[in-house]
């Protein structure tokens, strides 16, 4: 067998090990292509994101001034490219930012369901089963028009709602990783529960979590983009995928453009996160 | 016989299975003919190939296994070159497989009797009447009782060794002609076991069918087949008449086995165990020549690393007695690896007065839920006895076992001492300290590092997300918790040393990256990391091979010796629990049956249950000869619904009605140390023969004629 080696080589094994089947390669592509694009967004969009150049142009074709516009532009003259690029950063950020507390929330509560058991576990069950009961669309509007449309208040919104699943996991994970030796032989060696519970118990859940972030950061995304439909996204001038979607939806019909690029961008983003899901779950697996 | 064409038949057949670094070689340059009521036993550790060969038998090798060259000739034609249809045909029908894991091999969604159709529906074209018919009469041949009520039952409903009975009945209704058994008992209790193996040796003779058993258990290939096949590293390694290699074992990987097994007829110091050293080498690092050569005593040089292979060569002894070793014949005149001494310890220690360990009368029940409804109504739970009045002690520095099939409440009562359980009544005092009413977390550190456990499972026993440097040095620091982080290191490195495994290539490494067996080294030295004064070790070493097992049992009593603790052996292997321990428990449901010291527990006068235990007890030895007319019949009874009498009641063979099954039995005192928990008097027990019996000159006529 071999030795131990650093973290970064490890990564880089495993990086290239996801990359060994296609579908693999075409999922890690696209998220790092989504992460490199959010990354350098003001070097690589050609105009700035509020720009008014000059209303429904189509796409790949030039503008009085004899401008390139490759994604055409929307009904109030922006250049739909640079705004799909600049959007790439709100909608990464938030929905990796707001994936972040719900995972901190579900993944300690489902810990301590899982290893307490019993009363413990009965109540916080049965608040996840409640808040898994209602539709999460309504959950979302009701939080977000109960605090007003912000970044913030789509991290509380997510949070609230995602949290109840991912509590359900861990919880799962937990109660088979309890019964197991080390775990006995933790508390027969005198641990406390907070040793037990994130250092022997978490860092064995970790494949399937992982596996379940990233798609969970593309619900996120969708979701993100939903809100930014319905409206209660990212305030204006702020460009996010959703809203791009929403206000091009009356123009569709002749301009569809405004609408079919954005929803690329999100279905491409959302896609790479679950290839390269599925591929980590491969890999876990056959470990 | 010759003249026959065999049944089935492997020609050189290498077998490799294909993984993402490149094809691996399981099984090389097998040979094997199987004839008309043959019986052949592949024996070998795990990683060795012999479940590889029975699934090449069948042609059943999955995507990624390879048939290399050679060929498999079924009735004289190659399963190679036929048809899935053809092989469809032959699988399950004239060729059936017994797995090793009834449950896994049931359906447990399906019936049983439905499931039993399913055979008999697709292999054969039998009305459903004599479908019927031939199932019932199935059922009776495996000698389960009512076998049209079981026909309705799922199989969670049945207990571990009636379900094995189903697989082998299941295996049975199409009538096959050849058999392949993988480890069909593994999973099983010892008395389970040897009710199985008798039903095997019994069913072979009335169907006459030929079967291949795999097993890692020397003594049950001894009790079941005529012949024998060694298996080490995907070789053949020594083929014979089972009788004749286990009497003149001639490759030194048989004989280093046959001494790895501690024997149940003799003392430790008669038959000291000589692990042997070393570990099989994985598949894709053979090494040159001889495979076993590293771990070989007889190793020489220029001559067992020859590059070209050892061939199979003929031993001196019998025509039919196959070796691979080039020593064969000069090696009968070299001069055989030292035995090592005997751990010879101190008995006297056992006359402390006052005891380390006192469990007195100690009681636990658990309460059992047994729906939701009833758990509403909060008054209808059901109640499992599983400590029922357990008394014992544990002195300084000696060694005792708990003894017991599955369910019989052992490990409740090494969780009841290690205060993650607490007992419904009774005491259980440590070092004169009642702990019984201290739950783990309140007790203080000395307490907790004077208390400590090894665990079964290597696999689970240590993090496999944490480097085993880390988890060591954790428990030292918790016990010592004046050390300061480097001398906290240092003394993880001594304890590694001290079982005997290299902290320089050891430390940072993941549990995954080590075998079974250093595993449980691992875990061992986490046990001793704050010199305790008691270790519970919880089969130590039933789920290693048998060459680990041997090593590890002697790190145990090193360990024991050098530390000066008591240790408490929980298992339920008779042989292993000879070989190690001064006193012995006997547990039946809850129940002590008998306990005593390991010589009294040994000989007669037994208790019925100890007289069944050790009659299951499969031995290797040829030079010792066992009876064989004490079976328990019947499963274990319901926890819930325990018989009312004496636990054993419901399957003893001395069973008297009217008394056994009314009267809980009284705990008779045949010495200060030893009692029998029985009715029967003592004199009748003590005019019981004994189990073994020992045959200098090796030949016993029972061996012969079976």
């Amino acid at each position: 067998m071999s030795a131990p080696t650093s973290s970064l080589t490890k990564l880089f094994r495993i990086l290239k090990d996801i990359a060994s089947s296609p579908f693999g390669f075409l999922g890690l592509f696209l998220t790092l292509f989504w992460i490199f694009v959010a990354i350098f967004a003001p070097l690589l969009a050609p105009f700035s994101p509020t720009e008014l150049i000059q209303p429904l142009v189509k796409p790949l074709s030039y503008t009085k001034n004899g401008q390139l516009l490759i994604l055409g532009s929307d009904h109030i003259g922006r250049d739909v490219l640079s705004r799909i690029i600049h959007g790439t950063r709100p909608v990464l950020f938030w929905s990796i930012f707001a994936t972040f507390p719900a995972y901190f929330i579900g993944s300690s509560l489902g810990l301590a369901a899982g290893y307490y058991k019993k009363s413990t576990d009965t109540i916080l069950s049965f608040i996840a089963n409640l808040i898994l009961s209602f539709p999460v669309l309504v959950l979302y509007l009701i939080i977000i028009v109960y605090l007003g449309p912000s970044g913030s208040n789509i991290v509380v919104a997510i949070t609230f709602a995602s949290s109840p699943a991912i509590f359900r996991i861990v919880r799962a994970l937990t109660l088979d990783i309890a019964g197991r030796d080390f775990i006995n032989a933790a508390q027969i060696r005198g641990e406390s529960s907070l040793y037990i519970l994130f250092i022997e118990i978490l860092p064995n859940a970790k494949g399937p979590l992982i596996v379940d972030f990233c798609l969970r950061v593309g619900y996120t995304a969708i979701t993100i983009g939903v809100l930014g439909f319905l409206g209660l996204g990212l305030p204006p001038p702020s460009p996010d995928w959703g809203s791009m979607i929403n206000s091009g939806r009356p123009f569709a019909l002749f301009m569809p453009h405004m609408v079919i690029f954005p929803c690329i961008a999100i279905s491409s983003f959302v896609l790479g996160l679950n290839l390269l899901a599925d591929e980590i779950n491969h890999i876990n697996s056959r470990i | 016989m010759d003249t026959q064409t065999p049944l089935l038949e492997a020609k050189n057949l290498s077998i490799a299975y294909s993984t993402r670094s490149g094809p691996l070689n399981a099984v090389i340059n097998f040979n094997m003919t199987l004839h008309k009521g043959d019986s052949i036993g592949i024996v070998g550790e795990s990683g060795c190939g012999k479940t590889t060969v029975l699934l090449a038998l069948m042609n059943y090798l999955g995507k990624n296994g390879i048939i290399t060259s050679g060929d498999i000739f079924f009735k004289g034609k190659s399963l190679l070159s036929m048809s899935q249809q053809e092989l469809t045909d032959i699988r399950g029908n004239q060729i059936s497989m017994i797995y090793q894991e009834p449950m896994s091999a049931l359906n447990p969604c399906l019936t049983i009797g439905k499931q039993l159709f399913e055979v008999l529906a697709f292999h054969s074209n039998l009305s459903p009447s004599e479908a019927q018919e031939r199932t019932i009469e199935t059922l009776h041949d495996v000698r389960l009782p009512e076998p049209e009520h079981i026909m309705t039952c799922y199989p969670h409903q049945i207990s571990g060794g009636q379900q094995q009975r189903i697989v082998i009945a299941m295996a049975l209704l199409s009538r096959p002609t050849v058999l392949l058994l993988d480890e069909p008992t593994t999973a099983l209790d010892v008395t389970v076991e040897y009710g199985i193996i008798k039903l095997i040796n019994s069913l072979k003779q009335k169907y006459g069918s030929s079967m291949i058993y795999i097993s890692h258990n020397m003594g049950l290939i001894r009790q079941t087949c005529e012949d024998l096949i060694v298996m080490y590293s995907g070789h053949a390694v020594e083929t014979g008449k089972t009788k004749d290699v286990f009497s003149k074992p001639s490759h030194p990987y048989t004989q280093g086995l046959l001494k790895c097994i501690p024997s149940p007829a003799h003392e430790p110091s008669e038959r000291p165990l000589s692990p042997i050293k070393g570990q099989l080498p994985p598949a894709n690092d053979r090494p040159k020549g001889c495979f076993f050569g590293p771990r070989c005593h007889f190793f020489k040089e220029g001559l067992c690393d020859n590059p070209n292979g050892i061939p199979l060569e003929k031993t001196p002894f019998h025509p039919n007695h196959f070796s691979r070793c080039a020593r064969t014949h000069e090696l009968e005149k070299l001069e055989q690896p030292p035995t090592p001494k005997a751990a010879t310890r101190a008995s006297s220690s056992t006359q402390d007065t006052h005891p380390l360990l006192s469990i007195q009368n100690i009681k636990k029940n658990y309460h059992v839920q047994q729906s939701l409804f009833s758990s509403l109504s909060s008054s209808k739970t059901k109640t499992i006895k599983a400590n029922n009045d357990i008394s014992l002690s544990v002195y300084k520095g000696q060694i005792v076992s708990i003894v017991g099939e599955s369910g019989c409440g052992k490990t409740t009562l090494a969780k009841l001492i290690l205060g993650l359980e607490k007992p419904s009544s009774g005491s259980i005092s440590f070092d004169n300290q009642n702990i019984s009413d201290l739950s783990v977390r309140t007790r203080d550190t000395s307490l907790i590092s004077h208390l400590q456990m090894i665990f079964q499972n290597p696999n689970e026993t240590l993090n496999p997300s944490l480097s085993v440097g880390y988890q060591i040095t954790r428990a030292v620091r918790k016990f010592n918790p004046q050390l300061s982080k480097k001398d906290a290191r240092k003394k993880a490195f001594k304890l590694f040393d001290m079982v005997s495994l290299s902290p320089q290539i050891f430390f940072n490494r993941l549990p995954m990256h080590l075998s079974g067996g250093q595993k449980q080294r691992i875990g061992i030295s986490r046990a001793f990391a704050g010199s305790p004064s008691l270790v519970i070790a919880d089969e130590p070493v039933s789920a290693l091979d048998v060459s680990v097992q041997s090593s590890v049992i002697e790190l145990l009593h090193k360990l024991q010796l050098n530390e000066n603790c008591s240790l408490l052996v929980i298992s339920h292997d008779l042989s292993l629990v000879r070989y190690l321990s001064d006193f012995v428990v006997v547990m039946y449901l809850g129940h002590i049956m008998e306990s005593g010291p390991v010589r009294d527990i040994f000989s007669p006068p037994f208790n019925p249950y100890t007289e069944a235990l050790l009659a299951a007890v499969p031995i290797a030895d040829v030079s010792i000869s066992k009876r064989d007319d004490i079976v328990l019949e019947g499963n274990l009874p319901s926890p819930f619904n325990p018989p009312k009498g004496c636990p054993l009641s419901s399957r003893c063979h001395r069973f008297i009605e009217g008394l056994c099954d009314t009267t809980p039995p009284p705990t008779q005192k045949i010495s200060d140390v030893h009692s029998i928990t029985c009715h029967i008097p003592i004199d009748t027990l003590k005019s019981q023969p004994p189990i073994f019996t020992t045959n200098p000159n090796q030949n016993n006529q029972k061996e012969t004629k079976s």
